[in-house]
């Protein structure tokens, strides 16, 4: 009910706006060149995990370098070609992101500093079977503080992008170069920019389909986690659907108001494993943003 | 290098060609400029393409190239003793140089 909702409120936005050229703005960038900028504000992004932190979102880092080629944005770098202004295709390598749910070290955190019982009012899972000072009964549930740790992994992929003058859609498939959890991902995205007046919007609507091995290490539970086999849990593939919503207002050179909303949608492979309290991961940013 | 020198050198006027947008081809007339050729036949190439080839009192004084990519324009002696060669690059105009980041702006997390 809650991604419908969402759909349409960004149908109805993208149709009152004119169609956002390549030009000068932030997610347009200039070969063999730097973008740099950071974000200043307030979010969150939920953790869908029993017991897990949700990720607080105060400080955004916006880093992209692109040579003729060769990129990094954010995070994620690759090898474009056939850079045509219809059709891109890339190679790409970036960490991924289901490893940062276990753990309150993820790098999100490492830059932002933010009390953990605050941010819980945006997202905290139920903890059944807590009790301050008592020694722990036996549970019936789970969290992830009794379990094995997971691994962080990297996705190593290839992507299509066809690109419309106002338009975005991409195809992406990913494996796991290290061998962490051996499965792969794959991805279909669309994307509408478009303006109104000095507001710039980028709506985007993906699916995502995750194979099994990558969703059982994650969320699946075995002796290594518990020794209660009730709780014992082999996750099937997830499909998982997001929207989101992009703002940007320029106010002057540098300066500019950004903003995101994103929902997900986990998928029953992922939210079936007694290790997930919720069937979804919101996130949401406000904040005023710097490009240097 | 002495200006002696720089006169006497195989070039191509001029030597870059500015194309509408990336992906885009890239078509243009160069003017050539020769230095004393030995009597001989000689060819042309555009990385190491054939352009064609000709005896050395009738070398064409402009050529029309078509780039994809930064090429070499090479003169070659049919007897394989001689060979220039100038660089074409390519540009695009400013406007189109930009292109769409992969990513959206501040999406680290």
């Amino acid at each position: 009910m809650r991604i419908p909702l969402l759909c349409c409120l960004m149908l109805w936005l993208s149709g009152h706006g004119t169609a956002w050229a390549c030009e000068s703005d932030d997610a347009c960038i200039a070969p063999n060149s730097w973008k740099l900028g950071i974000a200043v504000g307030i979010g969150a992004r939920t953790n869908p995990l029993v017991d897990g932190d949700p990720i607080p979102l105060v400080v955004l880092p916006d880093v992209a370098w692109y040579g003729e080629n060769a990129y990094f944005d954010n995070g994620e770098a690759g090898y474009q070609w056939l850079l045509r202004s219809d059709i891109t295709t890339e190679l790409f390598v970036r960490a991924n992101r289901e490893r940062s749910y276990f753990a309150f070290w993820h790098p999100a955190n490492i830059v932002l500093s933010v009390n953990t019982s605050a941010a819980d009012v945006i997202g905290s899972p139920l903890q059944p079977g807590d009790s301050d000072g008592e020694s722990p009964a036996p549970r019936d549930s789970i969290s992830i503080n009794d379990i094995s740790s997971r691994k962080w992994a990297a996705d190593a992929g290839f992507r299509v992008n066809w690109n419309g003058s106002d338009s975005l859609l991409s195809a992406a498939i990913a494996g796991d170069p290290l061998g962490v959890h051996q499965g792969y991902y794959a991805q279909l995205k669309y994307q509408y920019r478009w303006q109104w007046e000095d507001w710039r919007f980028a709506a985007n609507a993906s699916v995502t389909y995750k194979s099994e091995k990558l969703i059982d290490y994650y969320y699946g539970i075995d002796g290594e986690d518990t020794a209660n086999s009730n709780l014992w849990y082999a996750a099937d593939h997830a499909l998982q659907t997001s929207v989101g919503l992009l703002l940007n207002k320029p106010l002057s050179k540098h300066w500019r108001w950004v903003g995101r909303v994103q929902l997900s949608t986990l998928g029953s492979g992922m939210t079936d494993s007694p290790l997930v309290s919720k069937d979804y991961v919101a996130s949401g940013f406000i904040g005023f943003g710097y490009q240097f | 290098m002495p200006a002696e020198a720089e006169d006497d050198a195989f070039s191509a006027t001029p030597s870059e060609c500015i194309a509408a947008e990336q992906g885009d081809e890239c078509v243009m007339s160069v003017t050539l400029h020769y230095p004393p050729l030995p009597n001989d036949r000689y060819c042309l190439t555009l990385n190491s393409e054939p352009l064609g080839c000709w005896p050395h009192s009738a070398m064409p004084g402009t050529v029309k190239v078509t780039l994809k990519e930064e090429s070499e324009l090479s003169l070659v002696r049919e007897s394989n003793t001689y060979q220039a060669s100038v660089i074409l690059t390519l540009r695009y105009r400013s406007a189109s140089m930009l292109r769409r980041r992969v990513k959206n702006p501040w999406s680290l997390f």
